[in-house]
């Protein structure tokens, strides 16, 4: 179902939040709202929650125009930050009350409420009490009873943002892999850039209320609209040139080591050599980071651990050779 | 955030607009009533003649400084019994300590018109004390007094004190004590640099609650306080006097008491609430064993307090069986006679009482729910107002709150005096405040995404409240419900003034016959009646805890 947001606008504690917003989100894909707290992106979720209604604008399900359908009309299934299972149910009765809600038949309902726990690994825990399960075991009772109506639309509120870091990538495979199963249109909403990247068909960067820029994962990444989208995705340098910015991702520098600089190669311009001292190194495993003080300002560089001839210390002057084509855009 | 759906919802909008109406009706209406009327020159118009009378009689100037004395030294002596005993309960550990948390319960079961009938029976002229003494030529001073009004109250309202404090030392955070000794301070100065700071506003707030119930109360300085009366007692007297009572007057002093109630809770608003510190609630302070002489005194405080507040059962119980000639007791004899004729001629009063708190709590608990939630869940300026509307009671005397019901309905197009839902509206008004409470603590720690969640899974917002919010705060409720329950069953102070013929309860039969000085029957009755509150809170507290067990 392609859900559409049409000339949204919305006050939030008196500031104007959206004015005029329209996004569009295609059938059965998986959708990414990444950006800041406070850039609206779980307001808009909640839009199609009908949490929120806007305060004008149109919402639309396909050809429908949901804008002030209630909230339980409309289908749709969600997951919640906190997962907000019901303490006093079950597991699975957890799973199977949405069912009954629709008036499924109590025996139909837990074959059905089994099968989809069946499906994100829990079966055998059913009858635990949320109380009595892992954050991770809630977080897939949760995704079970959001799916388990068979929404026509998926809603996912920082899924993950609870959990620890290996159980995080693990559970987003699995819900990247459910949500391709059934093929359900998902809008999953985030601020860690990783996510987004790893598990959407599209990307939407939102910035104070805008949308700065759409698009595949890979196409963000490597066409960013603006610094901004370039900073909050995958993080980049952003070298200033009057308005503009010239865009270099940490990377795209590589570090030529301790050669002796002449004088007047100093500059950035032109592109290659640039001079510079280490004011900072953080090894975090396969890659090492560094900081390094330059004439054009810091520069933030990953380099792969393994392929670098040695760590460079504190202090050390070294000489970075910038890429040749570097992307310039308007900076926000 | 005014777009909220949820918060806009038309099922809860209607909630909140009849609840609305329900307190602007049955409340504002009436208190405004009443001041206005305060404020009437006796032709019609405007003026400030009826506080001119009331200051200018010495009898009604006396009245409110009794009130006001009575308030204040109760106050005192309940913060020093209910505060001493928080403190040895709470961080020390010794024999008997346990017995100490029987006693709100022992309060809650014997009505204040019982305790002080069970006083005049203990220390009256011709009380067993007396009696007992009497050989010896001393006499224990009269009970019809100062001290003796004071004594009685302490022991009747030393227990808010004791729990609110209790409380408040328990949620102190031991990090903070432990922390100030780590930096080298002896653990006096600690106690008197971080504890009573923090705990503060606590004793304040206890302090506040004691001096509303106190000069709000009706029963013991009604009976006790024939030479010292107080406002409550006047304004009744004035109400029921056979030479037709002033009616402003009521209404001034009406208006007088409240405006102490709220002149109170405004203090507690602007004071305690900004003084109120946000406290993690970490590890409760460690209770210190303590040994020899220093335990054996504590364990016999916590004994004496005990049985002084138990004592009144006791005695109610033995005169129960007590022959009696008129006055006249023969304590050691063994009748059956006032427990057969109070059990023959009981039954309606009996009935009255129960029938009433019964409707008093099923519209109470419904309206409670229905307002806490909308005050947690749901806020706006308009839920907000509720919030401050639904405490209003706490601040309103129950026999300021009859004579205001009472006049306001007796003409006009609603006319509920002489009526059983005028008691009912009593009771239900005087006990909400508590209520409302009691669900607000537990809503406050459910968490929005649950009900958001039942929504989305396609339940109405109205089912889902019912479906996954109720059986979440039930508990909570349930023994809110109790505690109405309990509390409506000995309601005196606004029935005095309510009740019609046909139409007694147990603690107006009670009352009546304490007045008269038929003490025996008067024992039977309260044996009676401390039956009624105490088997279904007895059942109550056997079935939660069957509910808790079956929780872990």
């Amino acid at each position: 179902m392609r859900i559409r947001f049409e000339r949204v606008t919305q006050r939030y504690d008196g500031q104007p939040l959206f004015a005029g917003l329209d996004l569009e989100i295609p059938s059965g894909r998986f959708f990414t709202l990444l950006g800041p707290s406070g850039c609206g992106k779980t307001t808009l979720l909640r839009m199609l929650a009908g949490f929120v209604r806007p305060d004008a604008g149109r919402i639309w399900f396909g050809e429908r125009d949901v804008t002030a359908l209630p909230v339980h009309k409309r289908g749709v299934g969600m997951v919640f930050q906190d997962y907000a299972l019901f303490p006093d149910r079950s597991a699975v009765a957890n799973v199977t009350y949405g069912l009954e809600a629709r008036g499924v038949a109590a025996g139909e309902a837990k074959k059905r409420a089994m099968a989809m726990l069946e499906r994100v690994g829990l079966a055998e825990l059913a009858d635990r009490s949320p109380a009595r399960l892992s954050g991770g075991q809630r977080q897939r009772v949760a995704m079970a009873r959001a799916l388990v109506i068979e929404p026509q639309l998926l809603l996912l509120d920082e899924p993950l943002a609870a959990l620890d870091v290996k159980l995080r990538v693990e559970l987003r495979a699995m819900v990247r892999e459910l949500q391709l199963e059934s093929k359900v249109t998902t809008v999953f909403v985030t601020h860690d850039q990783e996510e987004a990247l790893a598990l959407s068909d599209l990307v939407a960067v939102m910035d104070r209320g805008r949308i700065v820029q759409v698009g595949a994962p890979a196409e963000v990444y490597a066409r960013p609209a603006n610094g901004y989208a370039a900073d909050f995705v995958g993080s980049a340098n952003l070298l200033r040139a009057g308005t503009s910015v010239r865009i270099v991702r940490r990377e795209e520098i590589e570090i030529g080591g301790d050669l002796p600089v002449a004088e007047g190669c100093a500059q950035a311009e032109g592109g290659d050599g640039v001079a510079g001292v280490v004011e900072g190194v953080e090894f975090r495993g396969a890659v090492t980071g560094y900081r390094i003080r330059t004439d054009s300002g810091l520069l933030h560089v990953d380099v792969w651990s393994a392929h670098q001839p040695r760590t460079y210390r504190r202090g050390e002057q070294v000489l970075l050779r910038l890429p040749r084509d570097v992307r310039t855009v308007e900076e926000r | 955030m005014n777009a909220i759906l949820g918060r806009r919802d038309p099922a809860w909008t209607g909630v909140l607009l009849f609840a609305l109406a329900v307190l602007a009706l049955f409340l504002v209406w009436p208190l405004l009533t009443t001041f206005a009327h305060s404020f009437t020159d006796g032709e019609g118009g405007l003026g400030l003649g009826g506080y001119a009378a009331f200051f200018r009689s010495r009898s009604y100037r006396d009245s409110l400084w009794n009130t006001l004395i009575l308030g204040g030294s109760v106050t005192a002596t309940s913060m020093i019994v209910g505060g001493a005993l928080a403190v040895l309960v709470a961080r020390c550990t010794f024999p008997l300590a346990g017995w100490a948390a029987a006693l709100p319960l022992v309060t809650l079961v014997i009505p204040d018109v019982v305790v002080a009938a069970a006083w005049m029976l203990i220390l009256g002229q011709q009380g067993i004390v007396n009696t007992w003494l009497a050989p010896t030529g001393i006499q224990v001073g009269s009970l019809y007094s100062w001290w003796g009004l004071v004594f009685v109250m302490t022991l009747n309202s030393y227990v808010y004190a004791f729990v609110m404090i209790l409380v408040g030392l328990k949620a102190m955070d031991r990090n903070l004590e432990e922390a100030a000794s780590s930096l080298g301070r002896p653990m006096s100065r600690v106690f008197a640099g971080v504890t009573l700071p923090l705990i503060l506003p606590t004793l304040f707030g206890a302090a506040l609650v004691v001096f509303t119930h106190v000069i709000g109360s009706f029963g013991i300085p009604a009976i006790l306080g024939a030479r010292t009366p107080v406002l409550a007692v006047k304004a009744y007297n004035e109400f029921v006097s056979e030479l037709g009572g002033n009616p402003r007057m009521q209404s001034v002093m009406s208006t007088l008491l409240v405006a102490l109630g709220i002149a109170m809770l405004g203090v507690q608003k602007l004071v305690v609430e900004r003084g109120q510190y946000q406290m993690e609630s970490g590890r409760t302070p460690a209770a210190v064993p303590i040994r020899g002489a220093r335990a054996t005194t504590a364990a016999l405080a916590v004994m004496v307090v005990v049985v002084l507040s138990l004592a009144p059962a006791i005695v109610a119980v033995v005169t129960a069986f007590t022959p009696s000639n008129g006055p006249v007791l023969d304590y050691g004899g063994f009748t059956w006679d006032h427990m057969a004729s109070a059990l023959s001629r009981a039954s309606r009063p009996l009935w009255n009482s129960l029938a009433l708190a019964a409707v008093a709590t099923l519209a109470g608990v419904v309206f409670s729910v229905a307002v806490a939630y909308l005050v947690v869940k749901r806020r706006t300026p308009a839920t907000a107002a509720l919030d401050v509307l639904v405490m209003l009671p706490l601040t309103i005397a129950g026999t300021v709150l009859g004579i205001a019901l009472i006049n306001t309905f007796n003409t006009g197009w609603l006319v509920l005096t002489g009526t059983w839902i005028i008691m009912a509206l009593a009771y239900f008004l005087r006990r909400i405040p508590n209520s409302v409470r009691a669900a607000v603590g537990p809503l406050h720690n459910l968490r929005d995404s649950i009900e958001e969640a039942s929504v989305s899974l396609g339940v109405p917002p109205l089912a889902s409240f019912f479906k996954v919010v109720m059986p979440l705060i039930g508990p909570a409720v349930a023994a809110a419900a109790v505690l109405m329950w309990v509390t409506s069953l000995s309601e005196l102070s606004a029935t005095i003034v309510l009740y019609y013929g046909g139409m007694s309860t147990m603690p107006i039969e009670i009352f009546q016959q304490v007045d008269s000085g038929r003490l025996a029957p008067a024992s039977a009755y309260s044996v009676i009646l401390m039956l009624a509150i105490f088997v279904p809170l007895a059942i109550a507290r056997w079935i939660f805890r069957v509910k808790v067990d079956s929780l872990q």
